[in-house]
């Protein structure tokens, strides 16, 4: 997948027929990974010469494992989003960025990262239950 | 970025013929809404009746545009779909805007941001 926010669009339009049928929330899905890639495409370009995308859905019994794995620079996953920081500000006040995490973790029923070999592992999980979590595989 | 705009009882508003309002068109968005935006005296009223999928980069647009239109010339949505809708409750930005079922509502002589 070419890393740009056109590239990301077409990534998701690709995704969205491969599931075409499956009984989900797609819309969901779709936001949240969108919201996890553009932040690649935006932030992990800064950090290396040449950006390196790789998203990996693995589906077992209509739950859903999205791994988006690339090589970007190491970063936290942020504990603080802006729509809790807009619950108290004026319209004018209010915050006009930093909407994405919050979605993300609001959407996925889990979210985690890890670092491995030089390779940002994020991945969002839906409708799993722990176990399923923790048995989650990859391909 | 093709949006068309008229005004309706002294309201203008834009009508966003579009597919997607996301990070691959968020700044044609906001450039596209300048000039439209630049002519309106009032009340502004956005007709997303076509968006069927908007990110934190397209809410984060619309907010830019209600502040540069500031107090005296409100932004208010009309006809968001359900997955948008989703966005502005998600992100409690249902809170900041006033958000109209349709057009028709949100231009009547009577109807005033909050």
């Amino acid at each position: 997948m070419k890393p740009s926010f056109e590239g990301v669009t077409q990534a998701l339009d690709k995704l969205r027929l491969e599931l075409a049928g499956q009984a989900v929330d797609f819309g969901a899905m779709e936001l949240a990974l969108a919201e996890a890639l553009n932040n690649c495409v935006e932030h992990g370009a800064e950090t290396v010469d040449v950006l390196e995308i790789a998203l990996v859905c693995t589906l077992e019994d209509h739950r859903f494992c999205f791994l988006i794995r690339e090589n970007s620079a190491r970063y936290q996953l942020p504990t603080a989003f802006a729509s809790q920081a807009n619950s108290d500000r004026s319209a004018e006040e209010t915050l006009d960025g930093g909407f994405g995490w919050h979605l993300i973790h609001s959407l996925a029923d889990q979210v985690a990262l890890r670092r491995v070999k030089g390779w940002n592992e994020l991945t969002l999980h839906f409708g799993a239950t722990e176990k399923e979590w923790k048995d989650c595989r990859y391909v | 970025m093709n949006i068309t705009s008229e005004t309706i009882n002294d309201v203008t508003v834009a009508t966003l013929n579009e597919r997607r309002l996301d990070a691959a068109l968020a700044v044609r968005f906001k450039d596209a809404m300048r000039p439209i935006v630049d002519t309106a005296e009032g009340r502004v009223v956005l007709d997303m009746g076509s968006i069927e999928f908007m990110d934190s980069s397209g809410l984060g647009a619309i907010v830019a545009l209600m502040k540069y239109l500031g107090p005296e010339r409100p932004l208010d949505l009309a006809c968001l779909q359900p997955a948008v809708d989703r966005v502005f409750r998600l992100t409690r930005m249902d809170g900041v805007f006033t958000i109209y079922r349709d057009v028709g509502v949100a231009t009547d002589a009577t109807a005033k941001s909050a």
